[in-house]
């Protein structure tokens, strides 16, 4: 197994921007272990640092010739009352959440 | 604006809807108005192990769209994953094309207008992925609430290269693509229902320069009044920051339509990482060359070419425009010349006479309750000389008010010609002997005034005299004029 | 006949009496449902048992046949699923609390295979949260535990799936394989355990963890149950864009296939894997003997990419991870944490909702999709398994099929590795080169760990690999090495029938 010396390095401080990007609340004793948890794992992946991919396309799974592609109809859907019956909030046949400012 | 220092340059990303039956990747109708979160399935909500699977009907109009604005269609495509947490974005990511686009390059030819020539717009790409619902947010409350049955609905994404170079020319642009994909039959393009919609990226450079300045991206502009004033206001507000000395900072904005002005949503280091990967869900889309010619041959006519082709028959800028404007009305056009008469008169009475009524009855042409084949036959019988102008608007109000043609309401209302050549002569006769001082001035040369004696032997005849025949008979009857 | 002489057919046997009448269905669910209070008190392995649901579609098919209908393959069979899959009125929680509270209203495909065969739901099985782990140790709820040895784990993530076949709480069951999920339990467990083609069983209604790698299949006694499984689950599915349109062949049938010259190759590198258990080596090298003297020709291969799958394959699970569970939100479905704003809103219900292996692996996925890091991790890592694919597609060239072990160590204590996940990760290095390259694979009983003062006599497992859509081959060295061991006959202790 070669691992190469150049570890990266993920600081806390980077930890809590991952868990903000995943909508994650980590605790600063989370954030710590998560840290150390980081570095243990992305040291073992280095080991695809040593590979020579220049050459390499990406994967692609092998896949039968013709496109995968529906024709244009309509199927069953799910009437509101079905698909609202899941929603932990709703109000006036919509999904209720907390107000938020739009962008 | 062109006596300033600074150029405006202007690059658009429109948003299509396509009017397909089904979703892009799941069979779930969608009907616009439709009562909240009742145009939806399970793929629609994010249930957990639903799958995408691509609407070819929908790739089929993004090809149609690459090939009207010679976009180069990728045999190979691929959809991507892009990321955010957004209370309408059901799977928290939307899928849409990367760096693998179905088609790259093209162009949209902007038409000439007033003061301004014809333009071509180069195109960056184009890419397919899906609508998100929509959030409303309860005013004096604090909760917003969803609705996803718009969510999933296929769009097109048109990017252009940043060659406009005015607000007005960005809706020109605008007006131009939604002609073409109503054309395409694509699309109902529609601002105010948010069928297109669109994006602008807005920057100035020192007039003369190559370098482009900084941009910012203004979102949501959904009239073409508001993507104008937007633009106009942005203009404003970087000519103002750069005239100062000071710089723009690029960051997208948001325009407020009561205040007329833009403002900063959030910067470039507050921008997203959208962590975009291939969709591990689908299969490349491949889009081989003999589909690509299936729909090559199945193009209409598109508004540039029918633009070309009305110029040539001598109409009107104006009514070129109004014609290629609405492609069903162009083809209603299309569908009354084919049967013969001259093209200037029969546009004349489509335009003006019909467009009016529908307009008043709030009708679109395609629901129009007179035919082309009985618009001709009224113009027709107008050229002919066998009713008047007059009588023809009679005649007119009762075909669109009636399921019946010009020659079935002249038989029904008793219209009778009134082409006895002695009774003519006669009533011509008197009309220029009640009117010596006119027959004076046309033998002096005021020719035009020959239209003032048919307009009495019309009035005469209760506009039932054979306006050929009166012709006839003035030319016989009136002194030659002098030159 | 008696319960316990019932649980003991085998699922092919059960479905024969069922159609021929000599055993109703309502009396097989029955017999397997009498078992289920027992089994869960013991070994944990249900999450939502279905009783009432199991019994009712029973009835329904001795309905049926009193109606003269034909029944299907699996007719009255009593079956469990992962609960990774949709079951349209029965709750689904992929071993989360983020989906506590969910009951879908659609059916996935797999439970509707199942149902359209015959076969009835004993229920829903308990797994690794999310799929994610390797001894069904990473859940909110009571660890499920091993019927060879109850302080030990079943092996994961589909450990339940395992526990009630291994423990006859059912006669088949389902689970789900991204990196090793069904192969790695089934061979903890005793049992066979197969990963079909990516793409041979539809993936629609099956939780994604990874789309790119994850599978269905079935867990079974023997080889031919798990060929009459697949029989029943392959084909092509137009809702799963990914799903293989390629016929079904006769997977019963292969099972009779001689194996008299089938080039069996293994990698001599793959064995000098430190971790490997001296016993887990001893007992695959008895396995290969007992394929050569089948008649198999056994060959050297190279694969010189093996030792990088484990690390791209984390790489890959844990960025279309944190991709698949981006739309557990609290906002449609499921458990919401209420809070004052929608960000708030949204972390709050995910770090309630989510377990830690689920965290780690959501930020590591999202770490290596950033833009700054995805080149080097994201995109390396699919260069990656490329090269490992074509490793397998050079091997086929010189061989029919691969072997190796299918973990490179039995099953260990509860609690023994939960502290360091990149040694639980590689339980996964004999398993997870199947997932990235599309193959087919089947773990099989290779024999036991003698009983030591530390450590109780334990199930190995033996795997086979296969090229695309060669699972007929599987079946046929699989058959052939059963047929020649008894291994699969062993019942855990106490286990009667
Ligand atoms: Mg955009
Ligand atoms: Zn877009």
């Amino acid at each position: 197994m070669i691992v190469s010396l150049i570890v990266s390095l993920v600081t806390a401080k980077e930890v809590m921007e991952l868990a903000h990007l995943s909508r994650l609340s980590l605790s600063p004793a989370e954030a710590t272990r998560m840290c150390g948890q980081f570095a243990h794992i992305l040291g073992y992946i280095e080991m695809l640092r040593a590979v020579d991919v220049r050459t390499t396309e990406e994967y692609l799974s092998q896949r039968q010739p013709d496109s995968s592609l529906r024709e244009d109809q309509v199927g069953p859907m799910y009437t509101s009352q079905c698909a609202l019956s899941a929603v932990p909030q709703r109000r006036d046949g919509m999904v209720e959440v907390p107000k938020f400012k739009e962008d | 604006m062109n006596t300033s220092r600074w150029e405006t340059v202007i690059g658009l990303e429109v948003h299509c809807q396509l009017k397909t039956k089904s979703k892009l990747f799941s069979a779930c109708g969608f009907v616009f108005g439709a009562e909240p979160n009742t145009q939806t399935d399970p793929y629609t909500w994010a249930h957990p192990g639903t799958l995408p699977v691509p609407n070819r009907e929908a790739v089929r109009f993004a090809i149609r769209l690459a090939l009207a604005t010679s976009s180069d269609i990728q045999q190979r495509s691929r959809f991507a994953r892009k990321h955010y947490f957004y209370p309408d974005l059901p799977k928290g990511y939307q899928i849409t094309q990367s760096d693998h686009p179905y088609c790259l390059g093209g162009h949209v030819v902007i038409p000439p207008g007033v003061r301004r020539p014809a333009k071509t717009v180069r195109l960056v790409r184009i890419h397919i992925e899906e609508d998100a619902g929509k959030n409303t947010h309860l005013a004096g409350k604090d909760i917003s609430l969803v609705d996803y049955n718009r969510a999933g609905v296929p769009l097109l994404e048109i990017v252009s290269e940043p060659d406009i170079r005015s607000a007005q020319e960005a809706s020109a642009y605008m007006r131009e693509l939604r002609a073409i994909v109503r054309y395409l039959a694509i699309s109902h393009a529609n601002m105010e229902e948010g069928t297109l919609r669109c994006d602008a990226n807005v920057s100035l450079r020192v007039r003369g320069t190559q370098a482009y300045g900084t941009r910012c991206e203004i979102k949501n502009l959904n009239s073409f009044k508001f993507l104008e004033a937007a633009i106009n206001a942005e203009v404003r507000r970087q000519t103002a920051l750069l005239d100062d000395g000071g710089s723009v900072v690029q960051c997208t904005m948001s325009y407020d339509t009561m205040k007329d002005c833009t403002r900063v949503m959030r910067t470039k280091e507050e921008a997203a990482d959208y962590r975009y990967f291939p969709d591990p869900d689908l299969p490349p889309l491949n889009i081989d060359n003999a589909w690509i010619a299936d729909e090559r041959s199945r193009l209409p006519e598109l508004p540039a070419a029918r633009r070309k082709r009305y110029a040539a028959m001598g109409l009107r800028d104006y009514d070129v425009d109004v014609l290629v404007g609405d492609p069903a009305l162009a083809t209603f056009f299309d569908r009354t010349i084919a049967l013969g008469g001259d093209a200037k008169k029969v546009c004349n009475w489509i335009t003006v006479e019909l467009l009016a009524r529908l307009k008043a009855d709030r009708k679109r042409i395609e629901r129009s309750p007179v035919s082309p084949a009985r618009m001709h036959e009224l113009v027709a019988l107008v050229e002919s000389g066998t009713i008047s102008g007059r009588v023809a608007k009679e005649l007119f109000d009762k075909i669109y008010r009636e399921d019946l043609t010009p020659s079935e309401v002249m038989a029904r209302d008793g219209y009778q010609q009134m082409s006895d050549p002695n009774l003519l002569e006669e009533l011509v006769t008197k009309v220029l002997a009640n009117h010596p001082g006119q027959v004076e001035q046309y033998r002096r040369g005021k020719t035009k005034i020959r239209g003032f004696f048919v307009g009495q032997v019309m009035k005469r005849s209760e506009g039932q005299a054979n306006p050929g025949m009166v012709n006839q008979l003035l030319d016989a009857l009136l002194p030659k004029p002098e030159n | 006949m008696e319960t316990s002489q019932i649980v003991a057919l085998t699922a092919r046997e059960l479905a024969v009496r069922v159609r021929d009448g000599s055993i109703t269905a309502r009396r097989a669910a029955d017999a397997y449902l009498s078992r289920v209070d027992a089994v869960q008190r013991a070994f944990g392995p249900f999450a939502h048992a279905t009783p009432d649901r199991c019994r009712a579609q029973a009835d329904a098919i001795d309905q049926a046949r009193a109606r003269g209908e034909t029944l299907g393959p699996l007719a009255g069979v009593p079956v469990g699923l992962k609960n990774i899959f949709v079951t349209q009125g029965v709750p689904t929680t992929c071993g989360s609390k983020i989906l506590s509270g969910w009951t879908p209203q659609y059916e996935g495909a797999q439970a509707a295979c199942l149902r359209q065969a015959g076969a009835v739901l004993v229920g829903k099985l308990a797994m690794d949260e999310f799929a994610m782990g390797s001894s069904n140790e990473n859940t909110p709820f009571e660890p499920v535990r091993n019927p060879w040895a109850r302080d030990h784990v079943p092996g994961g993530s589909s450990g339940g799936s395992a526990v009630v076949v291994s423990a006859r709480a059912a006669a088949l069951s389902l689970g789900s394989d991204t990196g090793g999920s069904i192969r790695q339990p089934a061979s903890l467990c005793g049992l066979v355990g197969l990963k079909p083609t990516y793409g041979r069983v539809s993936r629609f209604g099956m939780i994604a963890f990874a789309s790119s790698l994850d599978q269905a299949g079935p867990f079974a006694r023997d080889t031919r149950d798990a060929a009459l499984a697949l029989s029943v689950l392959a084909g092509h599915d137009p809702r799963d864009a990914t799903s293989l349109n390629a016929p079904v062949p006769d997977y019963l049938g292969a099972c009779e296939t001689p194996i008299k010259g089938l080039r069996v190759g293994y990698d001599p590198d793959g064995l000098n894997h430190e971790g490997l258990d001296p016993e887990v080596r001893r007992a695959f090298e008895v396995s290969l003997r007992v394929l050569r003297e089948r008649g198999a020709e056994i060959v050297e291969v190279a694969l010189p990419h093996a030792h990088l799958g484990v690390a791209t394959y984390y790489v890959l699970c844990a960025a279309e991870a944190a991709s698949n569970l981006a739309r557990y939100d609290g906002v449609r479905y499921g458990r919401r944490q209420p809070q004052p704003s929608l960000d708030g809103m949204y972390a709050a219900t995910r770090e309630a909702g989510f377990g830690e292996e689920v965290k780690r692996r959501i930020l590591l996925g999202t770490y290596v999709l950033r833009a700054s890091s995805y080149e080097e991790y994201y995109g390396r890592a699919m260069k990656v398994r490329t090269l490992i694919a074509s490793d397998y597609r050079a091997a086929f060239e010189c061989c029919d099929l691969l072997v190796t072990p299918t973990s490179p160590f039995p099953s260990f204590r509860i609690g023994e590795k939960v502290s360091d996940p990149l040694a639980m990760y590689l339980s996964d290095i004999y398993t997870v080169g199947a997932n990235l390259a599309g193959l087919p694979a089947i773990s099989i009983p290779g024999g036991f760990s003698q009983a030591a003062t530390d450590r109780p006599r334990l199930p190995i497992g033996f795997q086979l690999l296969g090229p695309r859509l060669a699972e007929p081959r599987l079946f046929a060295a699989a058959a052939a090495h059963e047929a020649d061991t008894s291994w699969h006959l062993e019942r855990p202790p106490g286990i009667k029938a």
